[in-house]
């Protein structure tokens, strides 16, 4: 069975250091592209709130040519640890 | 040029990172406000018949509660398919997190929601609210002995703050009010205990879980609770059913849409602008619970309402965060 979404993109960051938030939706499309929560801002609201909770860390950010913010996130100790005891096994 | 970016880029991140918090703290508002109105349209809703029957004095607000959690299940799934997330119900119910979701849910809808009904119901909303308020204080003590968290002075001072504000607010019962008026109060403290061992569940294993999912199973397993092993108990089952085809079950369907708003901006908050702060800002519902009951019902505001339900904010934003945080957000 699919990850939560929101658990899909805990699972995403601790599998790639410093993967930005472009990444992120972009390595999410093939599972979740065909539903209504696969939009910019709610992965964005996700990254954010993961971030302020403290399972990911902001590692990076810088601009695109269009001026847009580009942010990069890698897993934290916390974060690792709650994947450690609640990552199905199927997914480890 | 490449350092110029930088340095804008971090500006940009800063602001965003702000508003990301302030809109957490809006959201936090609104779950206040939303719950206590939340409160006093229940109140109305379960004051009418077939609440007013039933045959013990548990059975029709056990009932009002059950339907009340009901509908707020049903609201927030219906928003959760219009924002296409339907199908994380059973994704995350396959989870070890989701399954930590239906634990608080227990804690929270049985028993704190039961306690918080049949509080309001016995001692009326006015009081009942702010000493359920109390909630966070008694989250911090169990957190003590559960999560091993340590407590530092401001908040045993906020504890103590709490109390007293809930004794103010209990002392000397209004004339004409429910010959359960005691027992009322504490079954509001009840609540407490439901809801402060919720929060602990809730900070335990919900950080994974999308707080619009975690509100719409936590609503709809309080509902399978109620109906599947509370309300057998308490011969509640003949109201639940009674209160089809009246106008008191669209009163409780419409405080349902305000309980689910209420704790889905709840969850939100707790995720966008921290615990502490979220709580804070929740429990201003003691504060807007006396201004609705005013509003609507006329309620009147006695001083010792007032100060009680004061006290009971000023203690709580003592316990749960630190004051030059609140007021000074950049500095997270």
């Amino acid at each position: 069975m699919k990850l939560p979404m929101r658990f899909r993109i805990i699972h995403l960051v601790s599998q790639r250091d410093n993967i930005s938030d472009r990444e992120v939706m972009e390595a999410l499309q093939d599972e979740y592209g065909d539903e209504g929560q696969y939009k910019m801002s709610i992965i964005e609201t996700h990254l954010m709130s993961l971030r302020a909770v403290g399972i990911i860390e902001n590692t990076g950010v810088s601009l695109d040519e269009n001026d847009n913010l580009v942010q990069q996130f890698s897993i934290t100790d916390y974060g690792r640890d709650l994947l450690d005891k609640y990552l199905p096994s199927q997914w480890k | 040029m490449a350092v110029n970016n930088g340095v804008r880029a971090k500006q940009m991140l800063e602001a965003r990172e702000l508003s990301h918090a302030k809109r957490g703290i809006g959201w936090g508002l609104l779950s206040g406000a939303t719950w206590g109105l939340d409160g006093v349209i229940l109140g109305i809703g379960t004051a009418m018949a077939p609440f007013t029957g039933g045959a013990s004095i548990y059975a029709a607000p056990l009932a009002g509660a059950c339907l009340h959690d009901g509908f707020a299940g049903l609201w927030l799934f219906f928003y959760n398919l219009f924002t296409g997330k339907w199908r994380e119900y059973i994704r995350t119910l396959a989870t070890k997190p989701g399954l930590i979701v239906c634990l608080a849910a227990l804690f929270g809808g049985p028993i704190g929601m039961a306690g918080y009904v049949l509080g309001i119901n016995m001692a009326g909303a006015s009081y009942a609210l702010p000493i359920t308020a109390m909630y966070p204080a008694i989250g911090a003590i169990m957190a003590v002995f559960i999560l091993k968290e340590r407590i530092s002075w401001r908040t045993w001072l906020g504890i103590v703050l709490c109390i007293t504000g809930a004794i103010i607010v209990g002392y000397a019962p209004p004339e004409g009010s429910s010959p359960y008026f005691h027992l009322g109060i504490g079954l509001s403290l009840l609540a407490c205990l439901g809801w402060g061992m919720e929060g602990v569940l809730s900070t335990y294993g919900m950080d994974m879980v999308d707080p619009d999912i975690a509100i719409g199973i936590r609503e709809a397993a309080s509902f399978v609770v109620y109906f599947v092993a509370i309300l057998p108990l308490a011969a509640g089952l003949p109201i639940f059913f009674a209160a089809f085809g009246t106008k008191s079950l669209w009163i409780v369907a419409l405080a349902g849409f305000f309980g689910g708003l209420s704790y889905l901006a709840w969850y939100r908050a707790l995720n966008m602008t921290g615990v502490g702060r979220a709580m804070t800002f929740n429990i201003s519902y003691a504060l807007w619970g006396v201004f609705w009951a005013w509003l609507i019902t006329k309620t009147p505001v006695t001083p010792a309402l007032l100060g009680g339900a004061v006290l009971i904010f000023c203690g709580t934003v003592l316990a749960t965060t630190n004051p030059r945080e609140l007021l000074n957000l950049r500095k997270r």
